[in-house]
């Protein structure tokens, strides 16, 4: 199996350079054949890196622990979901799964485009191709995932005990997904900028795709902080460790071009800005692998280190040079035609947000280089910890959700001061309100004030949004009021959809605020049957339990919860030690409330004094940033939710185009 | 011996489909033909979506009546442009005047676009023939409407 496993990837590169050349020579000669051809390369692509997945994933499940790679990241005890999991557990495996993701993108892109954006295509094909050849050439020539060891050894040595979490089944697969499908949209860029069809017609192609790679990406980064949380033990879910800023930044990035896209459609400017950001998220993503993989940075996901650095360094120069060379080349036909007539329009706001989103990209990258830099300069490491992230990051975070209430229902052009205290006298005044009321209550930090009074604000704005739209189409179309809000969203999915995204911003923000201002932790040791007491709850340490599996040895801890001297249940945070790596791992426990968190962390247990000594956090609200990701899915459904229009152009779409009126 | 066999079939697909084009003089549509057209339907979708979303900010009261109106003017040509465009071929002088001179379409063509489902109408219309929306006098209006 893993001869044709190596068969697969070997040919893969070799198909993927043919179709890549055989592409743009086919487009730059006009010749058909040769268009065809490459085409079929990417499909051939396509199913020689799935066949190289089944070959890899076969051999982990037949537990063949003669082929390095199931020998170090399998075992013969370790559950089937987690032998499936260790298809991207380590680096070599992980770049196969990568390349794969890549191909099924490039596939699906192939078949909507059968017999649309034929001039493009070629340079969508060639530019996905080379970056899939550039994944597999590291495979085939530098770190074979088939590779056989000249013995067997009769066990393997596991998978990283961290890793063996539910999480690790979806975050990965999500994050990847995120990451890679960025080429879609770098790739019709590249192509729209190659044939100078700079207009809307790349933009609407890749919307779906842009939105989609955002939707990936912020799951991800979600998954991820939900994983660092129940996994980590430390209380906390976002670290600025290097690999969460590389997942962070090329999401910034995105969701400044989901937005600066909108003033390209509506007014036709920022055609340049919109270029480089596309070009920058996916540069992003190539630049968060090579942090992921190269060890310059010292990182919680070490466990993927590898000597490939250099390599993605050469790529990502690559990418840069062509891209910022096309786009150089094009600039006279990107001039934009209109230009901002005032500070006080939609057009500004955006504009504003988009500095804001790239800002923030800009100071998390400096944060994450720092320490590379300061060792080249300087001869010394010198690392920035979280406080630098937080102190510069938390402004530029309010004022981004400032704008995010204001943006929506700001004026275009030119907002003048009746209208606008028209459109903001009621989200103004309920933002002060809850400000006054969460200062009556006793939220004495002033960030935390003012943050609540935004996020009120803001979500103020979006549901008079929603309001008036229903009474407009109420009054209009005598329609009833559900009637008149879903058919609201369903003539406008993007719009709405977007707000239901805003408000799940509003939601996770609101946690990350509460958590991060307002969590209570301590430390303490404590006797079998004696309480621990923690902002209202009260916590009984009821005994240990131990459990033995040829696996993994777990030491349970029974700890009884009540609050207010009623007993709400039990919570068992765990110490495992796993067998094979010999490693101990914390199993945390929560007992989750919208109102906060009760997060406990079993430390040691001695069991002559039988004290355990207990971490156990207080984290406000962190639940509402959960639900704010459920929201988040739906919203972005509701945004991808094809219109009504697309449908039938989708239906229509076989017709011959000269034979159609508009429809 | 499998393996082998197995390898070779899969090096041998993988050739022939790819080489397949070459080798059969593949036919294949005017790829420029389509490519060019399906830019142009997305460039007056574009267009089209952007009518569509000013128009319903002016019921909401969101935007000036004047505002929407440059706005309008402005998306109308970008839309008439590539409908022109489309259309090549076919008579179209008034959508020529569009691009030409910013002048409204002079025959008795297009005054404009639905708000609701972005379906041309004709001038004078009180309904839309596509989805039978009522037509709201500011779109009525079209084209004329230019700042």
């Amino acid at each position: 199996m893993s001869e044709i496993g190596r068969l697969a990837i070997v040919l893969g590169f070799i198909v993927a350079i043919w179709g890549a050349a055989a592409s743009l020579l086919g487009a730059l000669r006009r010749d058909k054949s040769l268009v065809t051809s490459g085409t079929h390369a990417a499909y051939a692509f396509s199913a020689l890196t799935g066949i190289a997945v089944l070959a890899l994933l076969q051999l982990l499940l037949a537990r063949d622990f003669n082929v390095e790679y199931v020998a170090s990241y399998s075992s013969s005890t370790l559950p089937l979901w987690y032998t499936i999991a260790a298809l991207w557990g380590g680096m070599k495996g992980s770049l196969l799964w990568w390349t794969f993701i890549l191909a099924v993108c490039n596939a699906v892109v192939q078949l909507q485009n059968r017999r649309k954006n034929r001039d493009q295509m070629p340079y969508v094909t060639a530019t996905m191709l080379v970056t899939g050849a550039f994944f597999l050439s590291l495979l085939v020539f530098i770190t074979d995932p088939f590779e056989r060891l000249p013995f067997t050894p009769t066990e393997g040595s596991d998978l990283n005990p961290l890793l063996q979490n539910y999480w690790m089944t979806i975050h990965p697969p999500s994050l990847y997904i995120g990451f890679v499908s960025t080429t879609v949209p770098f790739a019709f860029a590249l192509a729209a900028l190659a044939t100078g069809k700079l207009g809307d017609a790349w933009i609407r192609t890749t919307r779906r795709w842009a939105l989609f790679s955002w939707f990936f990406l912020s799951l991800g980064n979600i998954f991820g902080a939900a994983w660092a949380y129940v996994v980590l033990g430390w209380g906390g879910y976002w670290a600025w460790d290097p690999v969460e800023n590389a997942a962070f930044m090329p999401w910034l990035t995105s969701s400044a071009y989901l937005h600066s896209v909108m003033i390209q459609e509506k007014k036709d400017m920022l055609k340049v800005w919109n270029m480089v950001l596309v070009i920058l998220t996916f540069a992003l993503t190539i630049f968060g692998t090579f942090l992921t993989r190269s060890g310059v940075i010292s990182s919680v996901h070490s466990f993927t280190q590898s000597g490939l650095g250099p390599f993605f360094l050469i790529f990502l120069g690559a990418i840069l040079v062509i891209s910022l060379a096309l786009l150089f080349w094009r600039l006279p036909l990107l001039k934009s035609k209109n230009e901002l007539e005032s500070v006080f329009s939609r057009e500004a706001t955006f504009l504003l947000n988009n500095l804001l989103f790239v800002g923030i990209a800009f100071t998390v990258f400096w944060g994450t280089v720092f320490p590379v830099l300061s060792e080249w300069v300087r001869g010394v490491k010198i690392t920035v910890g979280p406080p630098f992230f937080n102190q510069v990051n938390a402004p530029l975070g309010l004022a981004l959700m400032f704008l995010m209430g204001v943006g929506p229902i700001i004026a275009w052009r030119r907002a003048s001061w009746s209208s606008l205290k028209r459109a903001f006298a009621v989200p103004v005044i309920i933002g002060i309100g809850t400000g006054v009321i969460a200062l009556v209550l006793g939220a004495g930090n002033f960030y935390a004030i003012v943050a609540f009074s935004i996020s009120a604000f803001a979500l103020a704005t979006v549901l008079t949004e929603f309001w008036k739209g229903m009474r407009v189409r109420q009054t209009m179309m005598g329609e009833a009021p559900w009637v008149a809000l879903s058919r609201l969203i369903g003539k406008n999915h993007r719009r709405y959809g977007g707000y239901v995204v805003h408000v799940a911003m509003v939601m996770i923000f609101i946690g990350i605020v509460a958590s991060s201002i307002f969590k209570i932790e301590l430390q303490t040791g404590v006797e079998v049957g004696k309480s621990i007491e923690i902002g209202g709850y009260t916590v009984r340490f009821d005994g240990i339990e131990d459990e033995s599996t040829p696996h993994v040895e777990i030491r349970k801890a029974k700890l009884a919860v009540f609050e207010d001297g009623e007993q709400l249940g039990y919570v068992y945070p765990e110490k495992r030690f796993y067998k094979k790596p010999q490693q101990p791992t914390t199993e945390v426990a929560i007992w989750s409330t919208l109102g906060s968190d009760l997060y406990t962390v079993l430390g040691t247990y001695d069991p002559d004094s039988k004290v355990g000594v207990f971490q156990i956090f207080l984290n406000p609200m962190i639940s509402w940033m959960w639900i704010g990701g459920f929201v988040m899915f739906f919203g972005t459904v509701i945004c991808m939710w094809p219109s009504y229009a697309e449908r039938t152009s989708e239906a229509t779409s076989r017709v011959p185009a000269g034979s159609r009126t508009a429809s | 011996m499998g393996v082998t066999l197995i390898g070779l079939i899969i090096v041998a697909a993988s050739a022939i489909y790819v080489a397949w084009p070459l080798l059969s003089g593949a036919e294949a549509d005017d790829a420029s033909e389509i490519s060019e057209a399906s830019a142009l339907e997305k460039e007056k979708d574009s267009a089209l979506d952007a009518i569509r979303e000013i128009d319903f900010d002016l019921r909401v009261g969101k935007i000036s009546e004047e505002d929407h109106a440059a706005l309008r003017a402005d998306l109308e040509k970008r839309a008439l442009k590539a409908l022109a465009e489309l259309e090549e071929g076919a008579t179209e002088p008034g959508l020529q005047a569009v691009e030409g001179g910013g002048e409204g379409p002079k025959s008795d063509g297009a005054a404009g676009f639905c708000p609701s489902c972005g379906n041309q109408f004709k001038k004078g219309a009180s309904f839309c023939a596509g989805c039978g929306e009522k037509l709201p006098k500011s779109a009525r209006g079209g084209t004329r409407r230019r700042a």
